[in-house]
């Protein structure tokens, strides 16, 4: 059965995902995300934190390029926004 | 003092005339005060249910009586009220000017304001300054009268072009710009205290951009903000917004000089605003957003550097 909600992912659960870790494979388990028929929503803070991370990991080109390509894909929540404070 | 009469036109489908029964004046007479009360405190303060004391001078203001009621036109009911003139019962309000152009005149009295409160919400102003949050939830709350024995409730007003009433569609609209107007927030905004008006506890002050921004005292100690005018100061609290997402006010509870950095705080506050997530986050058919991005960017280091790297993070 298909998950019928969205989730808000939290930065390191997404960096797990993209890389496609054994962390990412456990979630997908429980979840089952892969099969999911929404965008994944993260918090705008995240989008600072991905940018940190690959800072800090000297991602090349190459990866930067893919990380572009995954935030198109994202779509990030307002951090005032009451649902994430209340959530 | 001056005291005028003014009155409202009760009808009901089955009429009332001279002998209403209580159970159909009773609430009307129940509200009417609280009703006339919340219009001048917008009135004067742009706040229909502003925290703290009420100014005696707008209690007086506000100050109704019931003096009768007659029969009216086509079976309906006048009941007759008392009011003050503003001028007379508050003078101190006007002495220091007024802080809005839309602000209220010494021959006027609470009816009036009441009229022109009822005026912008049936025509659906959104940006209008007449009414706020509660005052629309006041207006949309006489639905239940509407729905228990009367159709409307009229201002009669011999200088009035237009007579103002509350009915099923005041009420109705009111109720559609209660849900329009976005929820008040918390905020800092960093300007030069401009005005300080004693009788309102209203203090005025101008943004970097020139903007000005009025705000009503919530607390004890406004005669201390003296201290601080015509200097740049911070002031903290409660901004409510129009239905048209502008700011209408700010519910103040703290000021202090403006420091270094506070700059940033010098411009008006936006609401927040109520994305549809679920809606934003839907896709075609087919597609799999999750399953696109799983693995997309493979990394060299192994999985304990990986892991350690993103536990840095948290």
């Amino acid at each position: 059965m298909l998950p019928a909600t969205t989730y808000l992912l939290d930065t390191g659960i997404l960096l797990h995902w993209v890389r496609g870790s054994k962390v990412a494979a456990v979630v997908d388990g429980q979840f089952q995300l892969r099969e999911a028929h929404f965008r994944p929503l993260i918090c705008e803070v995240s989008l600072g934190e991905i940018e940190a991370f690959a800072r800090s990991e000297k991602w090349g080109e190459q990866k930067r390029s893919k990380l572009k390509e995954l935030k198109k894909e994202l779509i990030a929540v307002d951090i005032s926004d009451s649902r994430v404070i209340e959530a | 003092m001056k005291l005028l009469e003014r009155t409202f036109e009760l009808r009901g489908p089955e009429g009332l005339g001279a002998k209403p029964r209580p159970g159909l004046i009773g609430p009307v007479l129940g509200r009417v005060r609280d009703t006339l009360l919340d219009s001048v405190r917008m009135g004067f303060l742009h706040s229909s249910r502003a925290l703290g004391r009420v100014p005696l001078c707008l209690q007086g203001a506000a100050d109704v009586r019931f003096i009768g009621h007659a029969a009216g036109q086509n079976d309906s009911t006048i009941l007759r009220f008392e009011v003050p003139e503003f001028g007379s019962v508050a003078g101190e309000l006007f002495e220091q000017g007024q802080l809005w152009n839309s602000g209220p005149k010494p021959e006027q009295t609470a009816f009036d304001l009441l009229a022109a409160s009822l005026r912008d919400v049936r025509q659906m102003a959104r940006n209008s300054e007449r009414f706020d949050h509660a005052l629309l939830r006041r207006f949309a709350s006489y639905r239940h009268l509407l729905r228990h024995g009367l159709s409307s409730i009229a201002l009669p007003h011999a200088n009035a072009s237009e007579v103002e009433s509350i009915d099923e569609p005041l009420s109705a609209a009111a109720e559609s710009l209660f849900r329009e107007t976005p929820p008040a927030r918390r905020v800092r905004l960093c300007g030069r205290l401009d005005l300080l008006a004693v009788s309102k506890r209203v203090l005025g002050l101008y943004l970097e951009d020139g903007a000005p921004v009025r705000a009503v005292w919530t607390i004890e100690g406004f005669v201390d903000l003296a201290d601080f005018l015509d200097k740049q100061v911070v002031i903290e609290g409660l901004a409510e917004f129009r239905p048209s997402g502008t700011l209408l006010r700010v519910d103040a509870d703290a000021i202090r000089d403006a420091g270094a950095g506070d700059a940033s705080f010098s411009t008006l506050p936006l609401p927040e605003v109520h994305r549809n997530y679920q809606k934003a986050a839907a896709v075609r058919p087919g597609q799999k957003p999750y399953a696109s991005i799983f693995g997309l960017i493979p990394g060299e280091e192994s999985d304990e550097e990986f892991a350690a790297a993103v536990a840095e993070l948290s």
